[in-house]
């Protein structure tokens, strides 16, 4: 541990919303590349100077909130892994299962 | 709306000024070890048997939020700050693709460390070839610096000096 170490919780703001034709979880691809389904990000008014020359690119990295995961998850922690109070963590690391707060994929611009 | 995120563990590397801090994993040789607090050990089951993984952290130094910035690859021409990797972003996440060297208990010994000593970690996901690797890929701005300057770009340009020996911010 380092000392003085903040362990503060971290806030973030959302910079957009992605919109998909997926309404619910079980309609959702678990990769990106399960999909060809195209869909658009709506990034807020306020941070669009900061795509500038996004153009160019073929593929982003897209991180969000994973807002609609339920509580359980499917990569199950074992009965020994308490679940910390902020209920954010209590997934493990041991694949990219969805039912984690923080995720990323890739998406082709 | 806000959401919140919960430290895991802290990331230890050599580096303790941002100067000399390689900009990019795949330049970097230095090991590094992750400390995955106690509470959370439980869930590295299983990761040992991935040779690289992804680790989501915050850029913990202080810097003004910027949504145009000159990046260190091409300090001349400012760049839409989502356009690049650069630390001085809307929410300061950091993303390194990192080799995995061993694991012991709640201790991660890693490769190729590009964050400053102390980085608080948010997240580790395995890196996993057939999800995560793409083809017939470009890359904007950096494959045009590229052809200008005729030559890829070698491991000394891909540090955050200034030409000028100025800090490139």
């Amino acid at each position: 541990m380092v000392e003085g170490m903040n362990k503060e919780p971290i806030l973030i703001r959302p910079i957009g919303i992605i919109h998909s034709q997926f309404r619910t979880r079980g309609e959702a691809p678990r990769q990106g590349r399960g999909t060809t389904s195209p869909s658009t990000i709506e990034i807020f008014p306020e941070y669009a100077p900061a795509l500038g020359t996004l153009a160019g690119i073929t593929h982003i990295w897209v991180l969000y909130w994973m807002d609609r995961a339920r509580a359980g998850s499917p990569c199950s922690p074992s009965p020994r892994m308490e679940r910390p109070q902020t209920g954010l963590h209590h997934t493990v690391s041991c694949a990219a299962k969805p039912h984690r707060p923080f995720y990323r994929d890739d998406y082709r611009s | 709306m806000e959401v919140r995120y919960t430290i895991i563990g802290i990331i230890h590397s050599p580096f303790t000024n941002q100067k000399d801090t390689p900009i990019q994993s795949v330049y970097s040789s230095a090991d590094g070890t992750i400390e995955v607090f106690p509470e959370y050990a439980d869930g590295l089951q299983e990761l040992e048997g991935f040779s690289h993984l992804i680790l989501l952290y915050h850029f913990h130094h202080e810097g003004p939020m910027r949504l145009r910035i000159a990046p260190y690859l091409d300090h001349e021409t400012e760049r839409g700050i989502f356009s690049t990797r650069h630390h001085d972003r809307p929410n300061r996440i950091g993303l390194s693709i990192v080799e995995l060297l061993s694991i012991s208990g709640n201790t991660i010994s890693i490769r190729g460390v590009d964050v400053l000593n102390g980085t608080p970690l948010i997240d580790i996901k395995p890196y996993v070839f057939h999800f995560d690797h793409r083809d017939n890929v470009r890359s904007g701005w950096i494959d045009r610096a590229d052809r200008e300057r005729q030559v890829p770009f070698t491991p000394d340009q891909l540090t955050r000096k200034h030409p000028s020996g100025k800090n490139g911010g």
